[in-house]
């Protein structure tokens, strides 16, 4: 872990309750990391847990933290999170994930669904 | 640092790439109708080639097979199978969008390359139509008509291959046409021109070709960013077979000798050999006159001539359900370095080459199967669609592909 990124981090930012939660999960991720890598079950289990408990906006400072920290591992494992969140789901629903609204005109977004139809097929309940 | 009440949609593009690249290829496909931004960045060749090579490193550890079968009715089947002991269907590609529009009933698969296939409707005659198909996200182009046809240049034959430029990050195919009688004896040099993807153009090439003749739709092999085919020769009395390299980034050509492969005073006129891609460097394919055992070699070193090996003969025949079933025709090596090939009948089965196993794979194919190394890509989604031709062809002159 790079330990003066982490003090850095923690001088810039606003002293927050939102910072403090960063912490406590970005932090100990690397020994979590270390004890659960060789078992794929239990990073499933995990991943399932944060993403109970985490709100999407709450993985985007996640997200953030883990960028700016450097932190790969833990960068690759939440984007993984996040990616197997939307896998196979409707437009809608990723729009809400991420809190976009489209920004398309009235025709366009249209076009794009009539070339692109085969892959709005078969996707899971919203 | 802004407001920490941002949402997800203040994500750096590069984290967004590192989420996109683990969707499945539908997934990413759907993401592009989610805002502007998203559509920007994945129909965008940068995000196309980070996925290629996520996609690539995905590929080493869980490799593809993609075959393509034809039916008694002619019609095309494209499914891609797991490279491994199961051999289980991953996927079929139930879209091909060109279902009886091909003059010769089906059409030619040269190759495939970065989850591109490359496709002819030349098998029989010399119709040039070209196209570059992704089916992994239903896009093609179809290519303009070549330079060299037989209005402009007479009788020829013509050996296509396809590959990628990774210095320009393009794809090109390749023409190497070997024209008229003098052409076919080896006795000058054939006419190449190149397509290239970016610019949507062919264009002849510069560089002077050896002297010899494509042996016309023998299988080409690109390795190390360079396709091959081989190539006959005159020399004097007797007729040589060597290897014709094409380096698809410098537009060079270069010669690989090939093993002996005659004892008829050396002279090679009837000797048909094909070559094939094997890891990094080039096997040689011989089959055997007048039975059928195939005979294969390996090129240790690639590019060094000397290092071709002899490392199998196979024999003549391969029980099948019961059935002994002759006339290998090899097809491709597996990851493994198994090789697959297609007995009489159609039937594919693939062969162990250190030991004597040989797994019937339970696929078969009427005539012109196709089976390569696959890998699924983006490419072609930053293409604009093409209009699909109705699926009725017309049967007059004036029909144009």
């Amino acid at each position: 872990m790079k330990f003066c990124t982490v003090k850095q981090y923690f001088d810039d930012e606003n002293n927050n309750n939102v910072t403090n939660g960063i912490a406590t999960t970005v932090i100990p991720l690397p020994n979590k990391h270390l004890k659960i890598k060789a078992n794929n079950k239990e990073m499933e289990q995990y991943e399932q847990e944060l993403l109970r408990n985490v709100m999407p906006q709450e993985l985007t400072k996640l997200i953030l933290a883990a960028n700016y920290l450097n932190f790969k591992e833990a960068l690759d494992f939440f984007c993984r999170t996040v990616a197997n969140a939307i896998q196979n789901k409707s437009v809608d629903y990723v729009r809400k994930f991420f809190g976009l609204e489209s920004d398309f005109e009235p025709g366009e977004e249209e076009k794009l669904c009539k070339e692109f139809a085969w892959s709005f097929e078969g996707v899971d309940e919203d | 640092m802004s407001d920490n009440l941002s949402m997800l949609d203040s994500l750096p593009h590069e984290i967004l790439t590192n989420v996109f690249v683990r969707l499945p290829i539908k997934s990413i496909v759907t993401c592009t109708a989610v805002c502007k931004t998203w559509k920007s960045l994945i129909q965008n060749p940068t995000f196309i080639s980070s996925h290629l090579h996520h996609s690539s490193n995905n590929n080493n550890k869980h490799p593809l097979l993609l075959f393509r079968l034809c039916s008694s009715e002619e019609k095309e089947h494209y499914v891609l199978h797991f490279d491994n002991q199961d051999f289980n269907e991953y996927t079929r590609f139930d879209d091909f969008p060109f279902h009886g529009q091909s003059y010769d009933g089906i059409f030619h698969v040269v190759g495939t390359c970065n989850g591109l296939v490359f496709l002819t409707d030349n098998l029989y005659r010399y119709h040039n139509n070209f196209v570059l198909w992704n089916p992994c996200v239903r896009k093609f182009v179809k290519l303009p008509k070549p330079n060299i046809t037989c209005f402009s240049h007479g009788g020829y034959n013509a050996s296509v291959g396809f590959g990628f430029d990774s210095k320009t990050n393009d794809y090109k195919v390749v023409r190497f046409v070997t024209l008229g009688e003098k052409g076919q004896m080896g006795k000058s040099p054939p006419e190449v021109e190149v397509y290239s993807l970016s610019t949507g153009k062919w264009r002849m090439v510069t560089a002077l070709p050896p002297i010899g003749a494509a042996r016309g739709h023998d299988p080409e092999a690109f390795v190390n960013g360079a396709l091959h085919w081989v190539a006959l020769r005159k020399t004097g009395t007797k007729f040589l077979n060597f290897v014709m390299v094409f380096d698809l980034g410098d537009e060079v050509f270069r010669e690989i000798a090939l093993p002996k492969l005659s004892d008829q005073n050396g002279d090679e006129y009837w000797v048909r050999v094909s070559i094939s891609a094997y890891g990094n460097s080039l096997a040689l394919f011989q089959p055997g006159f007048p039975n059928h055992r195939l005979s294969i070699w390996v090129m240790k070193d690639y590019a060094d001539a000397s290092s071709w090996t002899k490392i199998k003969t196979l024999p003549d025949a391969f029980l099948v359900e019961g059935i002994p079933r002759s006339h290998c025709i090899p097809k491709c090596f597996r990851k493994s370095g198994e090789v697959i090939v297609e007995l009489y009948g159609g039937y594919l089965s693939s062969r162990d080459l250190k030991t004597k196993d040989f797994k019937d794979l339970r696929i078969r194919g009427y005539a012109n199967t196709f089976v390569d190394s696959y890998v699924e890509s983006l490419v072609l989604l930053d293409k604009p669609n093409q209009l699909r031709k109705r699926q009725k062809r017309k049967r007059n002159n004036n029909s144009t592909f």
